[in-house]
């Protein structure tokens, strides 16, 4: 079926609840080489307000309309994030202090430019979604400085601080999580990679220009890899929202204009994801967004991000076609369509165009 | 007949047309609050002025019979059916259609109409003049009523009203049509003139009434709807179930649950993908940071923050992070900035 594409059906991460939090501090190399992070020995416990926009956080960034992205599991052997990830969900507390720290290890390893920065890495075990599916989450969170204001007397104080973690700008941590689905493999001791599902959320992924950055962090350290079908969900994406435009209540002038959006989001636009919330929000007339969304995400396309991947629709892309209730059909290059060909009017039977350029040729 | 006769034969039978009205009273309310739901607030709303029912005095049938009229009856006492009469100011023409009906439709009596709302129809459709309708209505047997026999034909006038022709009549009527002063013809012009602002008014408060109903109507079924649907969900919680609150949202959502239906709803909150809502809402409720979580209407915020996830953001009229956890606990990013 369309739907699986080779994926079950991706979690939601509603009803997110937390067991267990640590917090271990990893640093970038110096001139001598990697620098070993600094582990807490005890668990962190959140007060409700503190938990609830930990919540937030997290749900800004994984939930659905966010840009986080369904991965594949590449690495999973006895050293792998992924192996000690799915080891902690069901160890004692004892082991998850102990064992989180080898998450930082495993960060330290793959942490091998200076100039990538360095920060907390916020491990979590917790569950999501109606059937409180187990999870571990994985923040690394880097540090920002500001100033805390405060009022005393009649001045206002200005104190600077350098280790500012989790504010609301995304850019400033990325998030990994492997969410139990199955539990065939539980009785083993190393868990299958297929009772899990992996996902990650780094702002680095949407910049063609940072591929490095961002790799190190969801392959290096996470062990995962961005899956094979980007093509098709790519390819999916342009054929669900042509459907959508088509067959919607769009005036026909701004179907035009969507459908040239639509080319230009997925030829011009520098990001290296395409999401629908994300195309709705930047094209669609409002009225029209949910129902967009709905209906792509109805067709099995993710809610969340994927990786562009134009290739198997680059000739499709290249030109845009018109069709005409008379069987008139006309073709012309895609990226200066609105340049070329100019709709003047339209009634019920006949449409007023004026094309740039000279009749040249014409076929028998 | 004599004065003297006439008048001790009325003296004799007043009880009985007391309490022939009183009856028909009593029957034309209960009609009407049954119409109503039984609510006595759409009752008060309803009826404008408290109707009474009263009965002539001797004198003024005696002058009625013998000076005013002396030369319009054969047969006097017979033929004043007024002797005994109720009356009935109601808001506007729409609502006197609903009570004409109740009289028109009532086993105890036959009526017949000495004058009729419409009656310009058949006479000149030109004139604006005096309207509300006159009811005779008889009763159709001989009964017993709070201890008094009632003769079956006995007359009683049923008057029904809006409060514009009310007015108008209360000054009109007794100077113009029962008085024999000869009003000039500006006098008639001027109240001519009053009465087709009248008629013209009541219209566009009809008009203005049915377009209200139209918007309440959604409103007031989605707030019927959470209010059943969250006493269900969390029967033991404290909810702050006052309607004004919850209206006071809806109208700010009502764009958006326009286009959405009810039974969409149900099947939202019946949905083992939202089992976990109910507790979730009940955690919100005792960490009593946002009293947001305590009005019904919060089941409505969790249904268009699914169902209306991009747009949601342009319609909410309160504090955002109400509406973060909303998103929060359906696992939905937020598409505005957050703090």
């Amino acid at each position: 079926m369309n739907i699986s594409r080779g994926f079950l059906m991706a979690i939601t991460f509603s009803n997110l609840n937390f067991k267990r939090i640590i917090l271990h501090n990893v640093y970038a190399p110096n001139d001598e080489g990697l620098v070993k992070p600094f582990c807490s020995a005890v668990m962190t416990v959140l007060d409700n307000e503190g938990s609830q926009k930990l919540e937030e956080r997290l749900t800004s960034v994984l939930g659905s309309s966010s840009h986080s992205l369904q991965m594949n599991i590449a690495q999973d052997g006895k050293a792998s994030c992924f192996h000690f990830s799915s080891q902690l969900l069901r160890a004692s507390d004892d082991d998850f202090i102990k064992d989180s720290c080898e998450l930082a290890n495993l960060h330290t390893a793959a942490h091998t430019n200076k100039a990538w920065p360095g920060g907390t890495l916020i491990i979590i075990d917790g569950t999501a979604g109606a059937a409180n599916k187990r999870c571990l989450f994985i923040i690394k969170a880097e540090q920002q400085a500001g100033f805390i204001e405060s009022q005393e007397n009649n001045t206002i104080k200005l104190s600077y601080i350098e280790n500012l973690i989790l504010t609301p700008q995304a850019r400033l941590y990325k998030v990994g999580v492997f969410v139990e689905h199955g539990i065939k493999s539980i009785a083993d001791d190393a868990r299958s990679k297929d009772d899990f599902e992996a996902y990650v959320f780094d702002s680095n992924i949407k910049a063609k220009d940072d591929r490095n950055a961002a790799k190190y962090f969801y392959s290096g350290f996470l062990g995962l890899q961005v899956p094979e079908n980007s093509e098709q969900r790519t390819r999916d994406f342009f054929e669900y929202s042509r459907e959508f435009i088509n067959g919607s209540e769009l005036p026909d002038e701004k179907k035009i204009d969507v459908q040239q959006a639509l080319h230009t989001y997925l030829k011009t636009d520098q990001s290296n994801t395409i999401q629908a919330s994300e195309f709705a929000e930047k094209y669609l007339p409002e009225e029209f967004r949910d129902d967009y969304t709905d209906y792509v995400v109805k067709k099995g396309f993710p809610a969340t991000a994927v990786v562009k991947d134009t290739s198997l629709i680059k000739r499709r892309l290249a030109t845009r076609k018109m069709n005409f209730s008379s069987e008139v059909k006309l073709t012309a290059p895609a990226d200066k369509f609105s340049e070329l060909v100019k709709i003047i009017e339209t009634t019920d039977d006949h449409t007023k165009i004026m094309v740039k350029g000279k009749l040249s040729e014409q076929d028998k | 007949m004599k004065q003297e006769e006439f008048a001790a034969l009325y003296e004799q039978e007043k009880p009985m047309y007391k309490a022939w009205a009183d009856f028909v009273l009593s029957k034309i309310e209960s009609g009407l609050l049954n119409l109503l739901d039984g609510s006595k607030a759409k009752y008060d709303e309803y009826v404008k002025i408290a109707p009474s029912s009263r009965i002539k005095t001797t004198d003024s049938l005696l002058t009625k019979a013998f000076v005013r009229k002396k030369d319009k009856y054969k047969n006097p006492y017979q033929e004043i059916t007024d002797k005994a009469g109720i009356r009935f100011v109601v808001l506007l023409t729409q609502q006197l259609d609903q009570l004409s009906s109740i009289v028109d439709h009532h086993q105890a009596w036959t009526y017949s109409k000495d004058k009729e709302f419409d009656d310009w129809k058949t006479s000149d459709p030109r004139m604006f003049d005096y309207q509300s309708v006159h009811y005779i209505v008889r009763a159709k047997k001989n009964f017993i009523y709070q201890g008094i026999n009632i003769d079956k034909g006995t007359p009683c006038e049923v008057q029904l009203r809006t409060l514009l022709q009310h007015a108008y009549a209360e000054l009109a009527h007794d100077t113009i049509y029962k008085g024999n002063i000869d009003a000039s013809p500006t006098v008639k012009r001027c109240f001519a003139k009053s009465m087709a602002l009248m008629e013209t008014t009541d219209e566009l408060l009809c008009g203005a009434k049915s377009e209200l109903e139209k918007c309440a109507n959604v409103i007031t079924t989605w707030r019927d709807l959470s209010l059943t649907k969250s006493a269900q969900l969390l029967p033991d919680a404290n909810w702050i179930d006052d309607a004004k609150n919850i209206e006071f949202y809806l109208s700010k959502f009502e764009p958006l649950i326009s286009t959405l239906n009810f039974n969409d709803f149900n099947a939202f909150l019946e949905d083992q993908e939202h089992v976990f809502l109910a507790g979730r809402i009940k955690k919100h409720q005792l960490d009593k940071t946002f009293v947001e979580f305590k009005l019904p209407v919060v089941l409505i915020f969790y249904f268009l923050a699914k169902r209306k996830k991009t747009v949601i953001k342009n319609h909410w009229p309160t504090d955002f992070n109400v509406l973060q956890i909303i998103f929060n606990d359906l696992g939905l990013a937020p598409n505005w900035p957050t703090r």
